[in-house]
């Protein structure tokens, strides 16, 4: 995969006003239109194993980058990337946790879940911009992943 | 019980006696029958001898009965004389009548020949103390008359009264003999004898004084043979009740149903003793928790005499015990209270950290945006407002972030070492120095202690403190600031002292209460966690803080650390 190809970044999400300012941050830097937002953890699921209501996405372009908040309805955010990593053809797609919550337990149980990233959403809005920014650029930019078939 | 007949004396006197009756019962059945034989002997030998007398006689007097001359009879008669035990003789014919006749000298009666005579089958019979020869006279085989001699027993009788002289005298002597011998032996019985009863009597009078343990005796069956003071005090019953009693009736009914006194007696007869604890019912049906030790007696021979009992009461020890289970109970109750108490806690911080910081990143984002994108829109009053929005978004910000880490110090377990505390307050004031250019202070730092605690726990302790000294003196005209150590009994106490804005003591128990505050946010920044968080990380510690100050007078804040084992 190249970076020419149009990226996606999957936002999970059940706040909307937290979505609306990460997609707001997201609009503000270089990253539009490259975004899709889902709002709880079956959404999810079904968005990125090309399920249900998303059952005709193609399954073979997975997301990028998920951002995964942890507390969800229906299933939680740890289930979510628990069945990420479970599953062969996900098990290495990058997911970052973007949480409220700065608990160790849940640090702990998402890195022991494979997580590659923890980032805890700070409350004042230039942080928070400054934080989304950043980690779009890093995660669409910088980082490499490997060529998933 | 005793069958035997001197039950009532002593060791050695009975043994003595027994051994003169065994010798005199010996002595007198050998003398019984040595003489009784000889009695029997020495009475044929004299009939037998009589009868050859009379043989000799009678031949001697054949002639005379021939020619019946009676003098001629008599003349031979007259033989008998030497023998002075013949108290008579006669020749009779063969018609049994009397043809001549001897008499004794002591004699005055005329001869009077029995009346059962003559016999027929034999020659002598022994009759109402005498001899009675009756010896036949023969002649070319025909009898021609009788020899009838009368002898009394007088040889025999002095003979035996003889052997009865020397009997005594063997049996005399033998007493004492037996004396003789036994005395030593009885002395050294009799002593050993005073101290078995010595003894014996003063393990029963200990027994008997005994009042903490009731300590008495059972038959092989259960039956009560002994009774002591503790017994009377602990039963309540007094000896003449329970002697002979069988030992049940101590037991609940439910146990003597269950057999259990019974049951207690096999075990300790075939294991040599038991040891049981239970209720036990006393004389007034009040019952009371025994310990009792059952071991059996036995013998030499490993007979079964009874059981001793010993019983203690231990109804105190019971009722102690019972307490504290009933104690540690309600604390492992509370414990697991305490425990859900302290979830339910971690759920609210969680809750806290997650639920409550959404909504006011939405109000100071958006308020944000207002700002930003319609700014233009407002006039400066408006902005003015939507700024007093957002400083208490972040305002509120810290508290949360400060309840939380106040929660979480509740969770966390101090991992103590030794501490350099003069290096890390070193290096915390350089911190403050630095993020505060151009601060003139005068600043003591004493040579501080090293204490045991957790290493990031304590730094945030003298972080707090430091920066509240830092805080509260910076309207201050001179500020000093000093920090020392002193060692107190069982504990090491550390302080920071400043000179700044102070405290009035009225409120000094207020302190180190949680989100309490002495000072508006006007004149000095905070959130009041600081010292609520300095005050939990100290008891973690096990150790204690406090503070003196006066407004405007500066304050000192102490906090003490235990002494580690090898200070």
């Amino acid at each position: 995969m190249t970076t020419t190809q149009p990226a996606e970044i999957l936002l999970v999400e059940d706040n909307p006003d937290d979505a609306e300012l990460t997609l707001n941050a997201f609009q503000r830097s270089v990253l539009k239109n490259q975004i899709h937002h889902v709002k709880d953890g079956v959404e999810a699921l079904e968005f990125i194993f090309a399920t249900g209501k998303y059952a005709s996405r193609a399954a073979d372009a997975p997301p990028r980058v998920i951002l995964l908040d942890l507390k969800l309805p229906k299933i939680t955010g740890l289930e979510v990337l628990r069945r990420i990593r479970a599953d062969e053809r996900t098990k290495l797609l990058p997911v970052v946790v973007l949480t409220s919550s700065r608990e160790e337990r849940d640090v702990i149980e998402s890195y022991k879940l494979g997580v590659n990233s923890y980032i805890v959403k700070p409350v004042d809005f230039a942080k928070f911009t400054e934080s989304i920014t950043k980690l779009g650029e890093y995660w669409l930019f910088l980082n490499e992943v490997p060529f998933v078939t | 019980v005793d069958f035997f007949p001197f039950s009532d004396l002593s060791i050695h006197r009975k043994l003595i006696r027994i051994s003169q009756i065994s010798s005199a019962v010996a002595l007198l059945l050998s003398c019984s029958v040595f003489v009784s034989y000889d009695w029997f002997t020495s009475r044929h030998s004299l009939a037998q001898s009589l009868l050859v007398n009379g043989d000799i006689v009678g031949y001697n007097s054949t002639s005379a009965l021939i020619f019946n001359d009676a003098s001629s009879a008599t003349e031979t008669l007259k033989a008998f004389q030497s023998r002075i035990n013949i108290i008579s003789a006669a020749i009779l014919n063969a018609k049994g009548q009397l043809f001549a006749s001897y008499q004794r000298s002591d004699q005055t009666h005329p001869i009077v020949l029995p009346s059962d005579f003559p016999y027929h089958d034999k020659k002598y019979q022994f009759s109402n103390g005498f001899l009675f020869i009756y010896d036949p006279i023969l002649s070319e085989g025909t009898v021609i008359g009788y020899v009838y001699i009368q002898s009394d027993l007088q040889t025999i009788h002095s003979r035996l009264e003889r052997y009865l002289v020397i009997a005594l005298g063997i049996l005399l002597i033998s007493f004492m003999g037996a004396a003789l011998i036994t005395a030593p032996l009885a002395q050294r019985i009799s002593r050993l004898e005073e101290a078995l009863q010595e003894s014996e009597e003063r393990l029963r009078l200990m027994i008997e004084s005994v009042t903490d343990y009731a300590v008495y005796m059972l038959s092989p069956t259960g039956h009560i043979a002994s009774w002591n003071k503790g017994a009377e005090r602990l039963k309540g019953y007094n000896v003449d009740e329970v002697l002979g009693h069988h030992f049940s009736k101590f037991y609940s009914s439910e146990d003597q149903v269950n057999k259990k006194p019974e049951k207690e007696l096999e075990i300790a007869s075939t294991q040599g003793r038991v040891e049981e604890e239970g209720w036990r019912i006393r004389k007034d049906g009040s019952r009371f928790w025994a310990n009792t030790i059952i071991t059996p007696i036995r013998d030499k021979n490993g007979r079964l005499r009874g059981f001793s009992k010993v019983t203690r009461d231990m109804t105190e020890r019971k009722q102690a015990e019972e307490n504290s289970r009933l104690l540690t109970e309600n604390l492992l109750k509370q414990t697991e209270q305490l425990k859900i108490a302290n979830k339910e806690l971690e759920s609210f911080s969680y809750s806290v950290s997650h639920d409550l910081r959404a909504p006011l990143r939405a109000i100071d984002g958006f308020s944000k945006r207002i700002i930003e994108e319609y700014a233009s829109k407002m006039d400066d009053e408006g902005r003015r407002l939507l700024n007093v929005i957002t400083r208490n978004t972040r305002q509120m910000n810290e508290l949360i972030e400060g309840l939380l880490s106040f929660s979480r110090l509740a969770r966390q377990e101090p991992n103590l070492k030794p501490l350099d505390m003069s290096r890390i307050v070193r290096s915390i004031i350089d911190d403050l120095l630095a993020s505060e250019p151009g601060r003139i202070l005068d600043l003591t730092l004493k040579p501080l202690a090293f204490g045991n605690g957790d290493p990031l726990l304590i730094k945030q302790v003298w972080v707090n403190l430091l920066s509240n000294a830092f805080k509260f003196t910076r309207h201050t005209a001179k500020p000093s600031i000093e920090v020392g150590s002193f060692a107190k009994e069982g504990e090491i106490v550390y302080y920071v002292k400043d000179n700044g804005a102070g405290f009035d003591m009225a409120y000094a128990d207020k302190l180190f209460g949680i989100f309490q505050r002495l000072h508006s946010t006007n004149e000095f920044e905070g959130t009041g966690i600081g010292l609520a968080n300095i005050h939990r990380i100290i008891a973690r510690h096990h150790g204690r803080v406090w503070a003196e100050g006066k407004i405007n007078g500066g304050a000192t804040f102490y906090f003490s650390l235990p002494k580690g084992e090898n200070e």
